[in-house]
């Protein structure tokens, strides 16, 4: 009894294991890489282990540190709002989606589920934010077209809702004449936290990495993010390589070179990489609080 | 339950429908010529009025370009007086700049003035989205046509009507090889032989002899095809070319010739013999990238004076160069990049004054490609210009060339004095193709066109770099092609063009 | 009666007045940024024109359909697409109800952070960076699978993108490194939701772990299971763009195996910029999704009626 349950724990950390190396590996190659002198990355392509190091890519990077601040602050003044928004509205929906015998909530959630499916398009999306909210250049562009709520969260917070937090909870809490959004206040959100935190976890994420918004609606490269500046290099790359005008030798002075491509991704990616643990200790706070309920 | 699943999508429904009318409402506004977009206003107003117009301006850039509203503020102050309008500069990274701006303008976004690829070009005039410019070219843009040349002009008529401006450049397609020097000598290279790309191979004999593990020349796959030797006029997207320097109006199927199948077959022996690199489909290192790293020995690119010069800049790498083919223009190689004035504008007769005063005027056009005389270049003894501060530079324009006069403009160190007028020269003696000055409209076919751009994609890259064997695979490629329709768009093609070739005798 | 009934209808409405305000900011955006769009589906079926605008461009019926359907490749793209995203359906599931499981098993509570955190972060790097990284590993002549796998063996040098053969596997690999951390995390946070009490008292009887994973944690993870796969279901005509175009480098030696419906209309529309064409793709991806999720809902309604989505 006693070797089985050990030999399970073992089992069960070589599997933690070799998932961590299958899935920091290739954030090795890229650090690694961002670092590489660029004459090698052409010889040798992308490699952990780099033959000769060079700081070339950094030093481009942060020649003008103030864009790069710049570019995070955008980051940065975008997520937190956007996300805190996302969560405040997104929970609120989905907790009235939950309740069990609303009225008309079969209608609403498939007045929600209908918006995953089925969309108007680019141009006509574009034209509403720009002509009717006039949002082009502005932050809101980037906090506020397509990101703020996601249909599949909601769906998933509600089912989180449905599965997670019993009857009897909230029937006890009435009885003592709370109102419905103090319920929810003192009494579902505490109970939700883990699912909160990650959702959280997971839209904060789509916040930080998207480009889109700002590829569309914004033209002033202040309020450019850390991805957007990075796609756009990738972009110019790439279309040196299809682009037949005869723009290869002429603009070719600026080509993102590879290391450059890399040391940009690794300035987007570190920073949310180093501030995800720290949502972890929310999620142990969710446990603490799982276990003493019963 | 059912009665409030209707309740609901009615309500649904009439949202939609009043987002419409609102929307038709005004896009109707913006799409008409010369109406405004917040309020509708006409022409009439805006021309005697004190108040100088608000012109819009979107071009690609290949740099930073953070002090372009410096710039605008000096453009300005020397256009106010002359035509009684403002421009606002807007630019987008070249990568990006045809989603973009292709969005705005098919939203309806006030563009005044614009520039854009060929491709984009075609598919703009397709959907009504640029006003026609016979009439204003008359009243405004009589400097424009003297830069421009009628014959080149005439390239950009559709039907009659012209949409664009192209941008005064090398104009006609020349192929040539540029090679690493220090290597050529060191190996005994002999390019005297050299007239055309079946001659390289002895040359790269020699050079890989001495040279194993470097490539003969490198480049990035994709759609590029950097190693292509233009001698056929592509008639817009080569499906369906004119062979021989179009020669000839008889439009045939590229990749059916003998020529296209020697060209696959030359690759393949270069790729066996590891000339070509093995990556070369899938990379996306550019070929100046790999000759200034040392592993490729050279590239093929476009040749026009100054180029040599500017790669050797660029790479530091000392270079030779050899040409493959004669130049030769055509539609494409004329209207590659171009200026136009979208339907959206608000004052299209003031955004023609601007545009002519951008190919006539040597102050306007030296601040749009070159930036503020002092802040962003300074002339050096010899009369050409020198970027001030190139790494921290913040008006860095690469894309000069693709202005619409860069003739009238200062000359960047390192090239000749002269370099424009070789540059006119160059297109002046190049061979015209008989099919200079037809378009190709492509909206009977665009079904054809989208099944054959699939069917290209997939084979063209593997089959021109070598990586597979084209006696297996060419014959899959035409089959497939034809499959997919491409009798037809040539059929299409030739009738457009003799039916065009009737009505230009 | 009227009154009775309208009192009771009052008072109904009173109860749940509170949810419907708590619902109201989300519906608005809702309606904003998806709903007040939708009528530019219209553009599916219109040759489009600057001038006559979404509304007023000329009607052409199916015929910015054609592509789709007509092409010989219609048959390979709508088998790609479909397959590989039932594979991801299905490998994703066990896959990510595997990690979760074990995730919870782990014991200590700083490895289980540790181990969660990194789960997540495939999913942080944007597809063209990995498209990139995987890149590094096949690339014919500097990759580390030929250089320092096959070199040490002495196997010969794949030509990984030039040979279909070995891309499905390939493909799927990638995406369930990528996206397998976003799925556990959902599942992990309903595991720890539950109830320790449960296991204590399983184990009380007896009960081994399996047989613990089997009884409780599964069904627990019912619902979330069919939610989540009755939203892949909705999306089965749609891939994930970046995983079908820039992984396989665009290669098209690889077409075959990596072209899907939004590869196929991407490549195609290039060249043209039709935004009837390709509003045409999107519609029929849509309706296709949304016919399969409704008759898949319909199923599940019948088992157990809570889990449907509506």
């Amino acid at each position: 009894m006693v070797s089985t349950k050990k030999g399970f724990y073992v089992f069960v950390h070589i599997v933690m294991i070799a998932m961590v190396i299958i899935c920091l590996f290739p954030f090795l190659i890229m650090i690694m890489s961002s670092v590489t002198a660029e004459n090698t990355l052409i010889t040798n392509g992308y490699s952990a282990f780099p033959e000769k190091f060079g700081l070339e890519a950094f030093q481009y990077l942060f020649n003008d540190p103030f864009m790069i601040l710049r570019a995070y602050s955008v980051t940065v003044l975008v997520t937190v709002p956007g996300t805190l928004l996302s969560l405040i509205i997104t929970t609120l929906f989905a907790y009235g989606l939950s309740i069990k015998h609303l009225p008309y909530r079969n209608a609403i959630s498939f007045f929600l589920f209908f918006t995953m499916l089925f969309n108007g398009g680019t141009v006509p999306s574009y034209m509403i934010w720009t002509q009717i909210f006039h949002i082009k250049n502005t932050m809101a562009a980037l906090i506020f077209p397509r990101l703020l709520v996601f249909a599949f969260y909601v769906i998933i917070m509600r089912t989180y809702f449905q599965t997670n937090i019993p009857e009897e909870i909230k029937e006890a809490a009435q009885i003592d004449g709370a109102g419905e959004f103090t319920v929810l206040r003192k009494v579902i959100l505490p109970m939700a936290i883990p699912i909160i935190v990650s959702i959280a976890m997971m839209v904060g994420i789509s916040y930080w990495n998207d480009w889109i918004n700002g590829l569309y609606y914004v033209t002033d490269s202040k309020l450019f993010s850390i991805q957007q500046i990075l796609n756009r290099m990738i972009q110019d790359a790439r279309f040196l390589t299809t682009n037949t005008s005869g723009v290869e030798t002429l603009a070719a002075g600026i080509v993102p070179n590879n290391g450059l491509k890399m040391a940009m991704a690794a300035t987007g990616a570190i920073p949310i990489m180093i501030l995800l643990p720290f949502f972890q200790k929310y999620y142990v706070k969710g446990l603490t609080l799982g276990a003493v309920k019963g | 339950m059912k009665r409030f699943f209707a309740v609901v999508l009615s309500i649904l429904l009439m949202a939609s429908i009043l987002t419409a009318c609102g929307n038709s409402g005004k896009t109707q506004g913006t799409q008409s010529n010369g109406e405004g977009k917040e309020s509708g206003q006409g022409n009439e107003t805006k021309q005697e009025g004190e108040e100088p117009t608000k012109l819009v301006m979107y071009m690609a850039a290949a740099g930073n370009m953070e002090d372009a509203a410096k710039v605008a503020e000096k453009v300005n102050e020397y256009i106010k007086p002359l035509i009684n309008a403002e421009i606002s500069l807007n630019y987008i990274n070249m990568g990006s700049y045809s989603e973009q701006v292709g969005l705005m303008i098919r939203s309806g976004e006030q563009i005044d003035v614009m520039f854009s690829f060929e491709g984009d070009t075609k598919n703009y005039i397709r959907q009504d989205a640029l006003t026609p410019l016979n009439d204003l070219l008359e009243k405004y843009g009589s400097g424009i046509v003297e830069q421009i040349g009628e014959d080149n002009l005439k390239a950009a008529y559709v039907n009659g009507t012209v949409y664009s401006l192209p941008s005064l450049k090398d104009m006609a397609i020349s192929r040539m090889f540029v090679y690493n020097k220090a290597m050529a000598d060191a190996a005994g290279a002999d390019f005297s032989n050299v007239k055309q790309i079946n001659d390289l191979t002895d040359v790269f004999a020699k050079v890989k002899a001495k040279y194993t593990d470097k490539s003969m020349f490198g480049g990035a796959g994709g759609n590029a095809k950097n190693f292509e030797v233009w001698d056929w006029d592509v008639l817009s997207d080569s499906m369906g070319v004119l062979m021989n320097y179009g020669d000839s109006l008889k439009v045939e199927n590229l990749y059916e010739t003998d020529e296209y199948a020697q060209l696959c077959n030359l690759m393949r022996d270069w790729y066996e013999k590891g000339y070509i690199e093995k990556d070369f489909a899938t990379s996306s290192e550019t070929w100046t990238s790999r000759l200034q790293a040392g592993t490729a020995f050279g590239g093929i690119t476009s040749y026009k004076p100054g180029a040599v010069e500017a790669v050797e800049a660029q790479t530091g790498i000392d270079c030779g160069y050899v040409i493959l083919t004669e130049a030769l223009s055509y539609t494409s190689s004329i209207v590659n990049t171009n200026w136009m004035i979208p339907a959206s504008s608000v004052d299209p007769d003031k955004a023609m004054q601007f545009m002519d005063l951008m190919y006539t005027d040597p102050v306007v056009a030296n601040l749009l490609l070159n930036g503020i005389e002092g802040t962003h270049y300074e002339e050096n003894e010899d009369g050409t210009i020198s970027r001030i501060d190139p790494d921290n530079n913040k008006y860095q324009e690469y894309l000069g060339w693709a202005y619409g006069n860069q003739f009238i403009t200062k000359v960047w160190e390192g090239n000749a004095l002269d370099i424009y007028e070789k540059t006119r020269e160059f297109n002046a003696s190049s061979l015209k193709s008989k099919a200079l000055g037809f378009s190709f409209d492509n909206s009977a076919v665009v079904n054809e066109i989208t099944a054959c751009t699939n069917v290209a994609n997939k084979y063209r890259t593997a089959l021109e770099c070598g990586a597979v064997n084209p006696e297996e695979i060419l014959p899959k490629f035409t089959a497939d092609l034809n499959a997919a329709g491409i009798e037809k768009i040539i059929k299409e093609k030739q009738a457009q063009l003799d039916a065009w070739a009737a009505n230009n005798k | 009666m009227d009154v009775a009934v309208s009192k009771k209808k009052w008072v109904k409405i009173k109860k749940y007045f509170p949810f419907y305000l708590m619902m109201l900011p989300a519906v608005i955006y809702l309606i904003i940024n998806n709903y007040m769009p939708l009528s530019g589906i219209i553009l599916a079926f219109e040759e489009y024109s600057v001038k006559g605008g979404i509304y007023g461009s000329k009607l052409v019926g199916f015929d910015n359909f054609k592509y789709l359907l007509v092409t010989k490749d219609a048959w390979i793209i709508t088998r790609n697409t479909i397959l590989y995203n039932l594979a991801f359906i299905i490998l994703g599931t066990v896959f990510s109800i595997f990690i979760a499981v074990m995730l919870n098993e782990v014991p200590g509570k700083r490895m289980k952070k540790i181990y969660q955190t990194v789960t997540l972060y495939p999913y942080l790097i944007s597809i063209v960076v990995t498209a990139y990284l995987v890149n590094s590993f096949l690339s014919t002549e500097t990759g580390f699978i030929n250089k320092a796998i096959l070199g040490s063996f002495g196997v010969e040098n794949i030509s990984w993108y030039s040979e279909p053969k070995n891309w499905p596997v390939i493909i799927v690999v990638v995406y369930l490194w990528k996206n397998f951390g976003y799925h556990t995390i959902l599942y992990f946070s309903t595991l720890i939701g539950i109830d320790r009490g449960y296991y204590e008292a399983a184990a009380l009887d007896g009960a081994s772990r399996w047989q613990q994973t089997k009884y409780i944690s599964l069904p627990f993870l019912k619902p979330t299971i069919i939610t989540l796969t009755l939203l892949s279901i909705g999306r089965i005509f749609y891939s994930d763009f970046g995983l079908f175009y820039q992984v396989p480098m665009n290669s098209g030696a690889l077409y075959d195996v990596t072209q899907t419906i939004d590869t196929y209309v991407y490549r195609g529309l290039m060249q043209l910029g039709d935004i009837g064409m390709s509003t045409a793709a999107g519609l029929y991806q849509s309706v296709v999704g949304f016919v399969l999720v409704l008759g898949a809902n319909f199923a599940v309604k019948k088992i157990s009626a809570d889990d449907a989505l509506f």
